[in-house]
């Protein structure tokens, strides 16, 4: 049976890799809802974009929280919720993926790379 | 097929808490439980914990595996340097998990 | 017999105020357990039984 998995999403570090996760799911059928939060953005390499869009194309969605428009890359589009947006949707899903760490207190130098 | 109502499902995506995920795996299993487990992206490097054999111990071989790709990511062979505990079989992709989804009745993120 | 979900929130660290909202949301009309793991020596024969008693574990960094 399909499931609906929410991957939480609020480390940068952690970001990009839970996007790729989040589509091994969807690939298994079941409905992927990766979510960049805390306005935490990992870097939109190609290979990401090309995740997102794949999990888009298997009626999942990715979500972010606490970013305006404007700090997303061109071609890049993310589908906006709010805390409590976004609460109201944890509870109709099937899985909850807290993934990987908690939202660091500072921002990852540029020594971290991808 | 159907999820075992008396089959744990552990996703590993966090480095730090190996004492946690043994101690769960522990218990689970003095209650009759069976563990399932896969490590995803950074929480690979918990293989190089002395508590990983432990842990594989507690799992049938083919209940416990590790995202050969994050491996890979880290830095790791994953031909020539196999997690003591696991078999070439067991460095597997992101399917793990959804046959960890699938297997368990209940499941815990790490 | 209550077909009201039950709901195991585990907190591997101090939760912080997103997460306790989102746990305020989810909890609404809910048959909610906690678990602090970061609290003392946990028990961890007492934590198998609160997931198998749950219908969803969410554990939270």
């Amino acid at each position: 049976m399909s499931k609906k998995i929410y991957m939480l999403l609020p480390n940068r570090i952690y970001a990009g890799d839970g996007v790729r996760s989040a589509l091994g799911q969807a690939v298994e059928n079941h409905y992927a809802y990766p979510v960049f939060m805390n306005g935490e953005l990992p870097r939109f390499s190609d290979y990401l974009k090309e995740n997102i869009d794949w999990i888009r194309d298997m009626e999942g969605d990715v979500l972010q929280m606490g970013c305006d428009g404007a700090e997303l890359p061109e071609g890049v589009e993310l589908t906006p919720v709010t805390l409590e947006e976004l609460g109201e949707r944890l509870r109709e899903a099937d899985i909850i993926i807290p993934y990987g760490l908690s939202k660091q207190t500072k921002t990852p130098p540029p020594a971290c790379g991808e | 097929m159907s999820a075992d109502p008396n089959k744990l499902g552990i996703f590993v995506t966090s480095p730090q808490h190996m004492s946690h995920l043994v101690g769960i795996a522990k218990a689970a299993v003095r209650a009759g439980k069976k563990v399932m487990v896969f490590f995803t992206f950074k929480s690979v490097h918990l293989t190089k914990s002395p508590d990983f054999v432990t842990l594989a111990n507690l799992c049938d071989i083919e209940d416990i595996a590790i995202c050969a790709d994050s491996y890979t990511c880290e830095g790791y062979d994953p031909e020539k340097d196999i997690p003591q505990g696991l078999t070439a079989r067991q460095m597997r992709t992101q399917a793990y998990h959804g046959a960890v989804l699938d297997e368990c009745g209940k499941y815990l993120v790490l | 017999m209550s077909d009201t979900k039950k709901i195991l929130h585990i907190y591997r660290n101090e939760p912080c105020e997103t997460v306790n909202k989102l746990v305020a949301i989810i909890n609404r009309d809910r048959d909610v357990k906690e678990y602090a793991l970061y609290k003392n020596k946990p028990n961890y024969d007492m934590l198998v039984q609160m997931i198998f008693e749950a219908d969803q574990t969410i554990s939270w960094w």
